[in-house]
């Protein structure tokens, strides 16, 4: 009887753990551009198969890892489509809405800014910190740079030499914002150094 | 309301009620109401409407200018900003209409379909 139980258990364990393989706890977080928690009036998340389900906000689903499209809408808000891999076995999916517009486009904002005296950067990355989006830009011989036509709100900028990461600063990108001097001393160089 | 003297907070009086207030509040700052239609009146800025909500501001200058049918295209086009809260390019899709097409397009669609 007892070699009996023991198979049945790890049969029973066994396939607990193929069902459960290549499945994530999955939660979907809408926030504005500068992190403020924005409750959608209709999410949507979608796999390669086409199938859809309807999630609320930060409630924890389970599906299989793939591909998903995220279609978010809330008021004030433009329609907001997202894409992305769930491949891990608990995940947030962090999007982030854009403001929608009000007769007029919604201003864009730039960043202009300068880097010195640290003359190991060659290029700034902004990253959105409560959405997916990051770009980098070239630092020129005289240390300056300059973001276009990004949209408002928080980004984390990070210092990037041939090397790697050198240093870090969280930014809020507003359209009558000033020149952003940095300068490599007033950079928290924390974040980039760790781990190396 | 008379939106060329209102100096009320534009993020306040177009957003307050709305989840859309916080990152409009950080966009717009201490901008009015009233310096928001000067900014947007050459680029035809009639109307602005709190969404959602009650209020509806306007720009004399130009609704002056309009048919009684387009003023009243106008106004349905601001009162589905106050009823839904959605902005412009929702209320394009919902209407089947271009949602990159300047947001004119929703008062002819209303003044085509729904006035005499």
């Amino acid at each position: 009887m007892r070699p009996l139980r023991s198979f049945l258990l790890i049969t029973f364990l066994w396939v607990q753990i193929l069902g459960a393989e290549g499945q994530a706890h999955l939660r979907v977080h809408v926030t504005d551009a500068y992190g403020n928690p924005v409750p959608p009036q209709m999410l949507e998340l979608t796999g390669e198969d086409g199938k859809t389900i309807e999630p609320k906000q930060d409630e924890v689903r389970t599906v299989k890892y793939g591909l998903y499209s995220v279609k978010a809408r809330a008021q004030g808000f433009a329609v907001t489509v997202n894409t992305f891999l769930v491949d891990q076995p608990e995940q947030i999916l962090s999007v982030t809405m854009k403001l929608g517009a009000m007769e007029v486009p919604v201003p864009l904002c730039s960043i202009a800014g300068h880097v010195a005296p640290d003359n190991r950067i060659t290029r700034i990355r902004a990253l959105q910190p409560f959405g997916s989006y990051s770009v980098d830009v070239p630092v020129a011989d005289g240390g300056s740079f300059r973001f276009e036509s990004l949209e408002c709100g928080d980004y984390m900028m990070l210092a990037m030499g041939p090397k790697g990461c050198i240093a870090s600063t969280m930014f809020r990108a507003t359209p009558r914002g000033p020149k952003v001097e940095i300068r490599v001393s007033e950079l928290s160089g924390g974040a980039c150094s760790a781990g190396r | 309301m008379n939106g060329l003297t209102s100096t009320a907070n534009y993020a306040q009086a177009i957003s307050g009620n709305s989840p859309a207030f916080a990152a409009n509040s950080a966009l717009y700052g201490d901008l009015t109401v009233e310096g928001y239609m000067l900014q947007g009146f050459l680029k035809g800025v009639a109307a602005v409407a709190q969404s959602p909500g009650n209020n509806i501001y306007i720009n004399a200058g130009w609704v002056n200018g309009m048919t009684s049918s387009q003023q009243e295209a106008m106004l349905l086009h601001e009162l589905l900003h106050n009823i839904t809260g959605s902005v412009d390019s929702v209320l394009q899709g919902d209407l089947g209409l271009s949602t990159t097409a300047p947001s004119q397009n929703i008062g002819d669609k209303l003044e085509k379909d729904c006035l005499p």
